[in-house]
């Protein structure tokens, strides 16, 4: 204390209010603790979701049978196009096309006014591939598209 | 030579940067809750399908994980195909949210959307989302 130390004042400090100070270094190490948990348990990668299957009967675009047998003889429904999707390109009846160059074709399916799209991936066919074909489709506002599994075609 | 005072010399007092970092360390906890996701072990170690025009995600719950050789753990437990309806519980979610790798064949995909046990669970595939090439191209599918 200022009296007690030997120093001559004037003014005796008892009349002054002691100040406490709060401590704010517990309250700053639980901040790390919270920050180094989130930091280690936490993604910031962004994700977006794209819809399999519409929630009401399971497998809606599933079929019965072989893949390769419905593909044989495709039902000609109004308006609906049938592909082969294989690693990383498209069959539409004889014609073959990359993925890549998708994107140029779809305007087209819009023009001619194609409503639903069935798509039988074959075995080469990966969840990359799928992913691609029904984000270009719903981008371009093409949202009946029925993915057929079973298929026994090789393909790609 | 040595002056007398009055008063002792006021004691310096060190700046306290304390509360200052206590707030950044606040705000970084902050961001890491809003725009992060919490996930289990190996949930970031599959490699997404990705894709660029679809909108931003959260990840959601639950997450059944499939890696490339198709092995599947629902929230971060191990689970087989036969039993995922069991491990989804009595209270079955509206959703299951598929996080698949994307060299997995589509064949093992499309398998689980087939099963009659899952039916009335719409299945969600979780891509990762990929910044749009400048021109516009797509993402290159597959990688053939």
């Amino acid at each position: 204390m200022a009296g007690q130390g030997g120093g001559l004042t004037l003014i005796p400090d008892a009349g002054r209010k002691r100040r406490y100070g709060f401590a704010l270094t517990p309250l700053a190490d639980a901040m790390f603790q919270l920050l180094i948990f989130f930091m280690l348990s936490s993604t910031l990668s962004p994700y977006s979701l794209i819809a399999l299957t519409g929630g009401a009967p399971a497998g809606q675009s599933a079929q019965e049978g072989p893949a390769d047998m419905q593909a044989e003889a495709p039902v000609e429904a109004a308006r609906s196009v049938t592909w082969q999707l294989s690693r990383g390109q498209i069959r539409a009846g004889q014609q073959v096309m990359p993925l890549e160059d998708l994107r140029g074709v779809l305007p087209v399916l819009r023009e001619e006014r194609i409503e639903e799209v069935l798509i039988f991936p074959t075995r080469s066919a990966r969840v990359q591939d799928i992913a691609t074909v029904l984000e270009l489709l719903g981008s371009q506002g093409i949202t009946k598209v029925r993915l057929i599994g079973g298929s026994r075609v090789e393909g790609g | 030579m040595h002056k007398a005072r009055l008063l002792p010399p006021a004691p310096r007092r060190q700046p306290d940067f304390s509360l200052a970092i206590v707030n950044i360390v606040l705000l970084l906890v902050f961001f890491f809750l809003i725009t992060g996701s919490l996930v289990q072990q190996g949930e970031t170690e599959v490699d997404l399908a990705e894709t660029s025009a679809l909108p931003l995600e959260r990840l959601p719950r639950p997450l059944l994980l499939i890696d490339a050789a198709g092995a599947m753990a629902l929230d971060g437990q191990g689970v087989r195909a036969e039993g995922l309806a069991a491990a989804l519980g009595p209270d079955r979610p509206e959703a299951l949210y598929l996080l698949a790798d994307a060299g997995l064949p589509a064949d093992r995909l499309l398998a689980l959307t087939t099963r009659p046990d899952l039916a009335g669970i719409s299945l969600r595939l979780v891509t990762l989302h990929m910044r749009p090439a400048p021109d516009g191209d797509a993402p290159d599918g597959g990688g053939s």
